[in-house]
């Protein structure tokens, strides 16, 4: 129950992109196709998922323990921009397939704000280990499904008639705008969701 | 600080060993040739190749899968450079480039329904195929300008795509997102070798043109005073534009849509004018793009109009033909048959020098099986031997005994057999004899055989028993034990080694192939088809089937169609071009690898396409009679332009509703 709850809070009330504003750049940069944008969502979702398994560690057995936690943001990015080169290299030798498919996106992201967002999230919030990995699993699968409706709108307006003045990213800021006010709409059921897990 | 200098410094030096024994663990050796074929290319990742992006090509060619030109968009200089990467040599390719293929726009079209709605051909497309009336018709929504990533394309007033010539890569990104098919890549030598297919907007006269000219597209060059140009367009189809302006049955100006109205546009005496001005002129209409001659080297025997246009077409296509030529001159039934009246040699000479002048080589006065043979012109570096030699009307040129000379060895037609029978000549047939054919000649022609020293004798034919009794021929007659009769059967390939004809396959009823061996091989038919011949291995040949007829009619194999020499027998001029070009065309799949087939979409029967039944214009357009002219005669400067003014410029059905005529102008403010 306390899982699913918090998939529906990470996927839809505090999405990671719409509610909480956090990876705009991918948001904006790889939304134009589908397939890149399926692409970059897989990838999200793999390496926040192995980022905030290892920040995890590395904040309570080596942060707390020295007492360094003021160092978090400088030791995370590095950590992870270490990790994600060592995935890189470990799927291209084991798993060439998941490579190809993920590859160019996985450097991408490696300093990308939403990753390193969740990392510190879970720290803040306290969650337990487990909980940590569920949580970053589920925003990545939020910043996918994001990703994916805007793509799907944004392939749209390649037929579309839009005035030569909005054309690009101003359109594609409105569109972001109008679609993070639809998912604010979830806000709604963050209370109700608040009393099922006191239950 | 000491304790987070410490500790970060830790953190980096357990995470730099760990990726440093990573690289050494999880190393991947990669093809630094992948790289280095990726920088060469254009990295513009059209997809123009038919691979995602250019580094997959990259990769396609390092592995093998793709040839070093594979960019297309970047044409010869970015193949030679992935060829200097890949240590491999590229042949020049002739540039290509797109050619939207509508000239109507749709404020001129004839209109279904007006289209109010998404801005893009591919969703106009879904409402009943588009707003047009005609359903291969341009729906001018730029769909195709959007898509060209070189910026090449840009739409016209007229609501159709105009190419920059100087930008089209001919990348090929506009053809495959227009949903119509409408803008293709193409270029001369695609053109000498495509049919007309049924969802290319053509004009009735240019698909019963036998040659399949251009006329339209010619006939507007004149009319714009760019008659080099207009040979140029006619040269791609038909190498003998003069002598077709004097000789030429003109079937076209019989389908011409002016005939609607009042008089078909004089069509062949325009292209007359052309190629007339073209000879006084002196300034040959050179083709604008010769590939150097790095191609395989043919053997054409039979210097007529057949063997001409082949060996024309071969070199523009970069191959080295050679035409062997029996009698002293080229230029076959032209040169020895036709009256000089209606063709003064002069005019013949004039097309043929173009036709040599692009580099054809050529001897005469050298005959196949007697001066040379097979094995001495594959031994003389030949890669295949084209026959284009025709048959019994080359008697007429020849006047000798053809028999025991024949081009194939051990091969010769019936009709031969048959005369040398009745003048009692006597002819040496022992071993297996083959006879390919029907009809009471045949089981005469068996007895013949059988009386001269045939041992085995397999007659070939090709229709079914069925159809045996309804001409009432009883092959039984001859039946005694050594002829094999195969009905509902077709020569498939003819195989021999040096210069003696070991075996032909033969498709039975079934549709199994069965190899015969043979000595002799009787071919009931006035002439020999047209023959490929190829070097297999050492001093072993076989031919090459090299007409696939159109899907109505059954595959006859090697030869032809049913009425065997029928398609082969050339009523006219324009008929022997028309079939030169298509033997180039068997060539040139062959060379590449193909399958002889038809392509897919050629226009078998002009019945099944659109077409108007009455021409609505305004009477300007129709201003003008035509200008009462044969084939001897001539047009003036000024009737040209008049007569190339009442062209409707006719696509599938669209055509010009109001012309702009010389002089029409002037007369009418006089009035």
């Amino acid at each position: 129950m306390e899982y699913i709850v918090l998939a529906i809070n990470a996927i839809l009330v505090k999405n990671i992109l719409l509610a909480q504003y956090l990876g705009n750049c991918p948001f904006l940069g790889v939304s134009k196709k589908m397939d890149t944008a399926v692409g970059m969502g897989m990838a999200v979702v793999f390496v926040m998922t192995f980022a905030t398994f290892i920040t995890w560690f590395v904040h309570h057995y080596v942060l707390v323990t020295f007492g360094l936690e003021y160092l978090q943001t400088i030791v995370f990015i590095f950590v992870i921009a270490a990790l994600v080169q060592l995935i890189e290299m470990f799927l291209k030798k084991l798993v060439p397939g998941l490579y190809k498919a993920l590859g160019i996106f996985l450097p991408l992201i490696t300093t990308n704000c939403a990753i390193l967002g969740v990392a510190v999230l879970v720290i803040r919030k306290d969650f337990g280990f487990v909980e940590s990995l569920f949580y970053a699993l589920f925003s990545g699968a939020g910043f996918a499904l994001a990703l994916i409706i805007f793509a799907g709108i944004r392939e749209r307006f390649r037929v579309s008639y839009i005035p030569k003045a909005f054309r690009d990213t101003a359109i594609a800021l409105v569109t972001a705008g109008l679609i993070a006010m639809a998912f604010f709409g979830f806000q709604g059921i963050d209370s109700s969701l608040k009393a099922l897990t006191m239950n | 600080m000491l304790i987070a200098t410490l500790s970060l410094t830790g953190l980096g030096l357990l995470a730099a060993i760990m990726l440093a024994i990573a690289s050494k663990v999880f190393y991947v050796w990669e093809d630094p040739r992948i790289e280095q074929v990726e920088d060469a290319l254009l990295g513009a990742n059209c997809g123009g190749c038919g691979y995602a992006g250019c580094s997959a090509a990259a990769e396609a060619v390092v592995f093998g899968k793709a040839k070093p030109d594979v960019c297309i968009a970047g044409g010869f200089d970015i193949a030679q450079a992935v060829a200097a990467v890949m240590g491999m040599a590229v042949a020049e390719k002739e540039p290509e480039i797109s050619q939207p293929g509508c000239r109507y726009g749709v404020q001129e079209a004839d209109l279904k329904y007006s289209y109010i709605g998404v801005p893009d051909c591919r969703a106009a497309v879904l409402l009943y195929g588009g707003s047009k009336e005609c359903v291969i018709g341009c729906l001018g929504l730029s769909t195709c300008v959007r898509a060209c990533p070189f910026d090449a394309l840009s739409m016209g007033e007229d609501n159709l795509p105009v190419v920059n010539k100087d930008r089209c890569t001919s990348c090929g990104v506009c053809a495959e997102v227009c949903p119509k098919d409408i803008i293709t890549v193409t270029s001369a030598a695609k053109r000498i070798l495509s049919d007309y297919k049924v969802n290319e907007c053509t004009a009735p006269c240019q698909r019963t043109c036998p040659a399949e000219i251009d006329i339209p597209a010619y006939i507007r060059h004149i009319s714009d005073g760019d008659y080099l140009e207009a040979v140029r367009v006619i040269k791609e189809k038909n190498p003998f534009p003069l002598v077709c302006g004097h000789l030429c049955p003109a079937p076209c100006e019989t389908e011409c849509r002016r005939n609607l109205v009042d008089e078909p546009v004089t069509i062949n005496a325009l292209k007359k004018f052309v190629a007339g001005y073209e000879r006084e002129t002196g300034q040959r209409a050179l083709p604008n793009y010769l590939p150097p001659a790095a191609g395989k080297k043919i053997a054409v025997v039979g210097g007529g109009v057949e063997g001409l246009t082949a060996s024309y077409y071969l070199r523009r296509l970069g191959y080295q033909p050679k035409i062997f030529e029996a009698t002293g001159k080229l230029g076959g039934i032209l040169r020895y048959v036709i009256d000089e009246e209606r063709l003064p040699r002069d005019v013949l000479d004039w097309d043929i020098d173009g036709i040599l002048e692009i580099g054809v080589a050529v001897e005469t006065g050298k005959q196949m099986g007697k001066d040379f043979t097979l094995s001495s012109l594959f031994g003389a570096e030949f890669d295949m031997v084209l026959l284009t030699s025709g048959g019994w009307d080359s008697r007429q040129i020849m006047r000798g005994k053809v028999w025991g000379e024949s081009m194939i060895p051990g091969t010769g037609l019936l009709l031969d057999i048959l005369i040398g029978a009745a003048h009692g000549e006597k002819v040496d047939l022992a071993g297996n004899v083959v006879i390919v054919g029907g009809g009471k000649a045949t089981v005469k022609a068996a007895e013949v055989c059988l009386n001269s020293g045939a041992e085995e004798v397999t007659i070939v034919y090709p229709y079914s028993k069925e159809k045996t009794d309804y001409y009432d021929i009883d092959l039984n007659v001859i039946k005694r034990g050594s002829v094999n009769i195969y009905y509902s059967s077709v020569p498939m390939e003819l195989r021999g080694e040096a210069d003696r004809l070991t075996g032909i396959s033969i498709r039975t009823e079934s549709g199994e192939v069965k190899d015969i061996p043979l000595d002799h091989l009787i071919v009931g038919s006035g002439r020999l088809p047209e023959m490929l011949i190829v070097k297999e291995e050492e001093n072993k040949w076989k031919t090459v089937e090299i007409f696939k007829v159109l899907p109505r009619e059954p595959d006859m194999g090697i030869f032809d169609v049913g009425e065997m020499g029928r398609s082969t027998d050339q009523t006219a001029v324009v008929t022997a071009v028309r079939r030169g070009r298509k033997v180039v065309r068997a060539v040139h799949l062959h060379v590449s690898g193909e399958e002889v087939a038809p392509e897919p979409g050629v226009i078998i029967t002009a019945a099944a396409l659109q077409d108007v039944r009455e021409i609505v214009a305004e009477t300007d357009a129709l201003a003008y009679p035509r200008k009462n002219i044969d084939n001897l005669s001539n047009l003036t400067p000024e009737e040209t332009l008049i007569e190339a003014g009442r062209c409707l410029d006719c696509g599938l059905i669209c055509y010009k509703k109001h012309l702009d005529l010389p002089g029409l102008k002037q007369e009418k403010s006089s009035t």
